[in-house]
């Protein structure tokens, strides 16, 4: 009974924190790949040179939750393929290579012990717009 | 109780003279003022075919004969996990345990490498972090999951059949 006793405010002080999102590109129409190599129209890989890259993006979010991840404080997915495709046009572009996501999960330590208090996962997507020549003339 | 006392009289800033007489007071105010940050990279920039975030792996163009892709029926996963666990020990010290794992591109290689018209697309990327905090136990995983299918390229060959009229 008496450890029962001491026990108790000790589990009521643990707790748990965290954040989840997804990230996608569906919609965009250009081929987005995370290595340098797309296919060209006539379906032969193709490895990007660096005279074809025209920009490099940096997008970057964060995502947070709160009582213990139950109450996601944003959606619970993070679509680039607006961000993308503008990204493509402003650049003339026509393929999006190199992709990197980078997350950062962070938190102090109070924050599983209060669960009100919103944690995060910070994600930060880095690539380069390339413009590919149509070989096929 | 006389340590504390003793350590409270000895120093005249109170904060002090507390953390000295009571070494494990210390040890959870600084366990509370503890920040935790860890990062993971989705990297697969080595793997010498496409792994895309769409569907389409072709850059638009001009052909007239535009390449098929099909997916096989097969998938790909992948994690990409940080962990670290940091617990209190009785002599006021720390342990401290890290784990990290990268299945990313051994993956990849592993479902597509060699095969110059296979690529993985419809890739999607759960990115999660969890804390666990047992007071004197924390623990941390950051990890990124990545899905996506694997699907074949048959670039279409043009051919001369006679096209029928009725």
């Amino acid at each position: 009974m008496k450890t029962l006793i001491w026990m108790a405010p000790l589990l009521l002080l643990c707790g748990c924190a965290g954040a989840r999102c997804r990230i996608t590109a569906r919609t965009v129409e250009s081929p987005v790949s995370c290595t340098g190599c797309v296919f060209d129209p006539q379906g032969r890989p193709h490895q990007t040179r660096p005279d074809e890259l025209v920009s490099h993006f940096t997008l970057a979010k964060a995502h947070y939750a709160m009582l213990w991840t139950a109450v996601p404080l944003n959606s619970k997915e993070w679509d680039l393929s607006e961000e993308l495709n503008s990204k493509i046009r402003a650049a003339s572009g026509n393929a999006v290579v190199n992709v990197t996501i980078h997350a950062t999960g962070g938190e102090w330590y109070f924050t599983p012990l209060i669960p009100i208090l919103p944690d995060y996962v910070s994600m930060k997507v880095e690539g380069d717009i390339a413009r590919i020549p149509d070989t096929q003339q | 109780m006389r340590r504390f006392l003793a350590g409270f009289k000895k120093l005249r800033n109170p904060v002090v003279g507390i953390g000295i007489a009571c070494p494990q007071l210390t040890l959870i105010v600084a366990l509370l003022g503890l920040c935790g940050c860890q990062s993971v990279t989705y990297d697969v920039r080595r793997v010498p075919q496409p792994i895309l975030l769409n569907q389409n792996p072709c850059v638009a163009g001009k052909s007239a004969f535009p390449p098929q892709v099909v997916n096989i029926g097969d998938d790909y996963t992948a994690k990409v996990a940080q962990s670290e666990t940091v617990a209190a020990t009785s002599q006021n010290t720390t342990v401290t345990i890290q784990r990290a794992a990268n299945q990313a591109q051994v993956n990849a290689f592993n479902k597509i490498g060699g095969q110059p018209n296979r690529l993985i697309r419809g890739l999607t990327l759960d990115v999660s972090f969890m804390a666990v905090n047992g007071l004197i136990v924390l623990s941390q995983n950051t990890e990124i999951q990545a899905h996506g299918d694997i699907a074949e390229v048959h670039a279409a060959v043009p051919t001369n059949s006679p096209v029928v009229s009725p």
